[in-house]
């Protein structure tokens, strides 16, 4: 078993490219107080949710399922269905508000400033359309080509994203490719445009482990290659790692922890994040069980008063703000650096070593 | 049925899922309740026309079949509330009489037609293959062809009466139900808590009766009713052209038929019975609808 | 592709030998002897003259063996030759052909009438499904399939031809003829169609591959346009196809009431004339076109759907 630690060193990337920019530079996206509703009279799903990506940087959202993370990013593209809807807080991508955005802007925008890659990769394609027909739409749009000149151009991004055959992949519909061919593909058609971010929902989720690694080292060379600032939604902590340079934790709708991957990884503040930690590590506790977070997926909903994560959490009870955890809900405060956490007892419990012992 | 608890736990929650259902009536409540009242307009409609039929003997001002031929054509009036027909005889005592046939002919080929075809479409999954594939090619082909023609042709080879349209009606409609009740028998046999119980190792019986029969039962209902409306607009269409329901008994739609000729100077004797036909196919069609809306919604949940 | 449209084709050629067997039967299996119902057509004061009935037994090659009659009949019938109306007297082939006709113009006026309401309802309808016009829809859908076409019929009669006057009662003369029992006959299509528009357009603009494309920056009528409208359109096609076949001579209450000379009137017609020939052919020719039309809604089904295309190629 590896330490989180270790898999950072291993897998991460050598050198961090990008420098923290200075700040009052320009995020190249800002969310800020986002809230999103499903149906009506319920709290919102996504409840005041901050986040910045700047230019050319890779953060992970992370988040068990149902926290909202996915239509985090389905909100920066203005793209819920129809039972959800932003009400309230506002996206700025590049200093443009999305919210105020008319749909031809929108549209120029998806696609074009934003590309975006998901989890089902064969549900994705119209199974009735050729495949290279759906990646040259997107050159048509954004691009303007002809029918001709957007197909030449896909068989070349189809080359640069290792798809064997890539004119005979073309005429291909997407019941005969296989879920990792189909991911390629649809990274193929967000990258057609060169587009500045791009939001990768659960990339490899629903694909085979081998394939998975080859998906990723393809999202990797190519962010390095064009400089794309990416979003990385994913519950799986050995992608966080491998991947990202930031890493923010989603739990019931709001931020519990943000910060660099290396110092949240290594140096958990909220406990949730040390037990998801734990979780993907498949330690045991004392009596040898394997462990696991008590309680059912997080809603935000269920929710009365006080910290959200607190009828699961581990130290609440104990702890010295066992009242404040009850009563309040704590703020996303500083405890290192850039590292920050929602907790009440972020400054009163150091850093606790999470890798205690191997089994 | 041994096991160790912790196992045996998860399991049978996904098999009781099915089992621990609420009784028939309590669920049928519910229903009611829950105000599809497309369902329930249709419940009372229907229960109000059957309720008439059935009393319709005790009912009736005048005898059906009493002609007057110095009555003809008589409008309403307070003696004949609707008027008389043709032939001097009273427009209500036979509309009261005259869903009788229809509505016997339209459910007896709605009973056979749903066994036959329920039994033809569970026998086709079971066996799949070529028996399957044969099954279902007859089935696309009978779909298709019109049941009305079907049934002209066989009263051509068979002659008319009663037997004939039964029969005839049956050969068509049974199409729907063996393709409803396969694709049902394929569904049900693949869901997990079926598999679940089947590891329990509850008993074939036991899993036929506990789970497939309550989840079949009302995709089948709905369908029965809908394919109701269906049938005795057909056997009234029979009957218009001549050939369902025989003179002297008396038919909403024969009734129309022989008014036709007076459409201008007695409307009245046509609008009547049409009128009987749309409610009563109207009742059980919203039966039907509100039965298969609710399981498109709990679909959806699931 | 094209071994999937021969084995369609093979299915289509096996049921139609079928049928031909069956339309051949037909004089067998009716009560009463082909040969003495030819006569009474003939003979208007018909008395049993056992010598004429062997004579024509004869004549018509009555007394050859059934396989022998089979295939005579057969290749007459493959040649267009029917053989006569017994009350007529005119070539069946030439009646059917003007019948079918009719039908055809008929059916294809009352489903593009039921077509150009429907889709547009149900797509309306699946755009906001719980919303003003879905209910609406839905109402309006689960009322006219209860309508029985012989009561709407009279109705539209009463209203439009004998209070208004704005179009014929009955007959077959013209565009304003067509319209009364176009109108009538489109309802209940109308009515289906509506409601597998609207299903199917609601779990198309559900589908991930439509958030899909609008995340490459599609709008929402260029989407719908391009990929909507091809998987909205599958199951749409194969229900007009089944209403096409359902309505040659499934129309004959409506062709009964108008007095329109169509297939069904035809049928029904012969049924009450015992006009075996004519019962023959339209028999043929009412399965073979219903078989012939599902044919190509399956073919086109493969076009639209590669998927089907792909399954039956490798089958």
């Amino acid at each position: 078993m590896i330490a989180p630690a270790a898999i950072g060193t291993e897998m991460r990337p050598a050198v961090n490219l990008q420098p923290v920019a200075a700040p009052g530079v320009e995020p190249l996206l800002a969310i800020e107080g986002l809230r999103v509703r499903i149906g009506t009279g319920t709290r919102p799903v996504i409840d005041g949710l901050d986040l910045e990506i700047r230019r050319g940087e890779v953060v992970a959202l992370v988040g068990e399922s149902g926290s909202g993370k996915s239509l985090t990013a389905l909100s920066v593209l203005r793209l819920l269905p129809p039972s959800a809807a932003i009400t309230g807080g506002s996206v700025h991508f590049g200093g443009d508000d999305v919210g105020a955005m008319r749909p031809a802007a929108l549209n120029a925008l998806r696609g074009g400033r934003i590309g975006m890659i998901f989890q089902q990769p064969l549900a994705m394609l119209d199974p009735t359309c050729r495949v290279g027909d759906q990646v040259a739409e997107s050159l048509r749009i954004h691009r303007g080509l002809s029918r001709e000149a957007a197909l030449e151009r896909v068989v070349a991004l189809f080359r640069e994203v290792g798809i064997p055959a890539p004119e005979t992949r073309l005429r291909c519909y997407a019941h005969e490719l296989s879920g990792g061919m189909a991911q390629r593909v649809m990274i193929a058609a967000a990258l057609s445009a060169d587009p500045d971010l791009l939001i990768a929902d659960e990339p490899t989720t629903a694909l085979d482990v081998t394939v998975q690694a080859q998906i990723l080292r393809l999202l990797d060379e190519q962010r390095r290659k064009r400089d794309m600032a990416v979003l990385l939604i994913t519950h799986d902590l050995a992608v966080v790692a491998a991947l990202s340079e930031r890493v923010a934790v989603m739990y019931a709708g709001r931020l519990v922890e943000e910060g660099p991957t290396r110092e949240v990884l290594n140096a958990p503040r909220h406990p949730y994040t040390k037990a998801l930690i734990r979780c993907s590590l498949l330690q045991r506790d004392e009596t040898g069980a394997l462990i696991s977070i008590p309680g059912g997926g997080a809603s935000a909903r269920d929710i009365a008063s006080g910290c959200r994560f607190q009828p699961r959490c581990s130290v609440a009870a104990t702890s010295e703000h066992a009242h404040a955890c009850c009563s309040a809900e704590p703020s996303l405060q500083c405890c290192s650096g850039q590292h920050k956490a929602r907790c009440w007892n972020v400054n009163a419990a150091p850093a606790m070593p999470v890798v205690e012992h191997r089994a | 049925m041994r096991m160790p608890d912790a196992m045996a736990a998860p399991l049978f929650e996904v098999a009781n899922r099915a089992t621990s259902r609420p009784s028939i009536m309590r669920r049928a409540l519910g229903f009611a309740r829950q105000r599809h009242w497309v369902f329930s307009a249709g419940v009372v409609m229907f229960a109000i026309v059957l309720l008439l039929l059935c009393c319709a003997h005790w009912l009736t001002p005048y005898d059906p079949a009493a002609q007057s031929l110095l009555q003809r054509l008589q409008g309403p009036s307070s003696r004949h509330w609707l008027g008389t027909d043709h032939l001097g005889r009273d427009q209500l005592s036979r509309l009261l009489v005259g869903g009788h046939f229809a509505i016997i002919i339209a459910a007896v080929t709605l009973v056979l037609s749903a066994v036959i075809g329920t039994v033809i479409g569970v026998i086709s999954a079971r066996q799949g293959g070529l028996v399957d594939e044969m099954t279902m090619r007859i089935v696309d082909l009978l779909i298709s062809f019109p049941d009305v023609v079907v049934a002209i042709f066989l009263i051509a080879l068979m002659g008319p009466g009663y037997g004939t349209l039964i029969v005839a009606l049956t050969v068509v409609s049974w199409t729907p139900f063996a393709r409803l009740a396969r694709g049902l028998a394929i569904e049900i046999n693949a869901k997990s808590y079926i598999r679940a119980a089947e590891i329990l190792g509850c008993s074939r019986r036991f899993i036929i009766l506990r789970h497939i029969i309550p989840n079949a039962i009302r995709p089948l209902a709905a369908m029965g009713f809908l394919r109701f409306g269906h049938k005795l607009i057909t056997v009234g269409g029979l009957s218009f052209i001549g050939l369902g329901v025989q003179p002297p008994h008396a038919d909403w739609a024969a009734m129309m038929a022989s008014s036709q000729p007076y459409l201008e100077r007695a409307p009245l004797l046509v609008i009547c019975p049409g009128l009987a036909i749309f409610l009563t196919a109207l009742s059980v069609t919203w039966i039907g609808q509100g039965l298969e809306t609710k399981r498109k919604t709990a679909g959806d949940q699931a | 592709m094209w071994l999937f449209v021969t084995r369609r084709l093979a299915v289509l050629l096996l049921t139609l030998l079928v049928v031909s067997v069956f339309a051949f039967l037909i004089p067998y299996l009716s009560d009463g002897d082909p040969a003495v119902l030819v006569l009474r057509s003939r003979v208007a004061d018909f008395q049993v003259d056992q010598a004429a009935v062997e004579a024509l037994r004869h004549q018509l090659g009555l007394d050859r063996s059934l396989l022998a009659q089979y295939l005579g009949w057969l290749n007459a019938a493959l040649h267009g030759d029917f053989g006569y109306s017994y009350t007529s007297r005119a070539p069946v082939i030439d009646q059917i052909g003007r019948a079918l006709l009719v039908s055809i113009t008929l059916a294809m006026s009352a489903l593009g009438i039921a077509i150009v309401i429907a889709v547009p309802l149900g797509t309306a309808a699946a755009t906001r499904p719980g919303g003003p016009i879905d209910t609406a829809a839905t109402f309006i859908t689960q009322t006219l399939v209860a309508i029985p076409e012989y009561w709407m019929a009279p109705m539209g009669i009463l209203v439009f031809a004998l209070y208004l006057g704005w179009l014929p009662s009955a007959g077959w003369d013209g565009m304003s003829s067509l319209v009364l029992p176009a109108l009538v006959l489109a309802l209940r299509p109308l009515a289906y169609f509506t409601r597998v528009t609207r299903a199917a357009m609601i779990d198309v603009l559900q589908a991930p591959y439509i958030t899909a494309a609008r995340s490459r920056g599609l709008g929402m009528t260029q989407t719908v346009l391009r990929h909507g409208v091809r998987n909205g359109a599958i199951p749409v096609v194969t229900l007009f196809a089944l209403w096409l076949a359902g309505l040659l001579g499934g129309s004959v209450v409506v062709e009964v009431i108008f007095a329109i000379p169509g297939m069904g009137r035809l049928i029904y017609e012969a049924v009450i004339n015992k006009d075996v020939p004519v019962l023959q052919a339209s028999f043929v020719a009412i399965v073979a076109l219903s078989v012939l039309i599902n044919t190509l809604a399956d073919i086109l089904y493969a076009v639209l759907n590669p998927m089907v295309r792909m399954a039956h190629a490798h089958a």
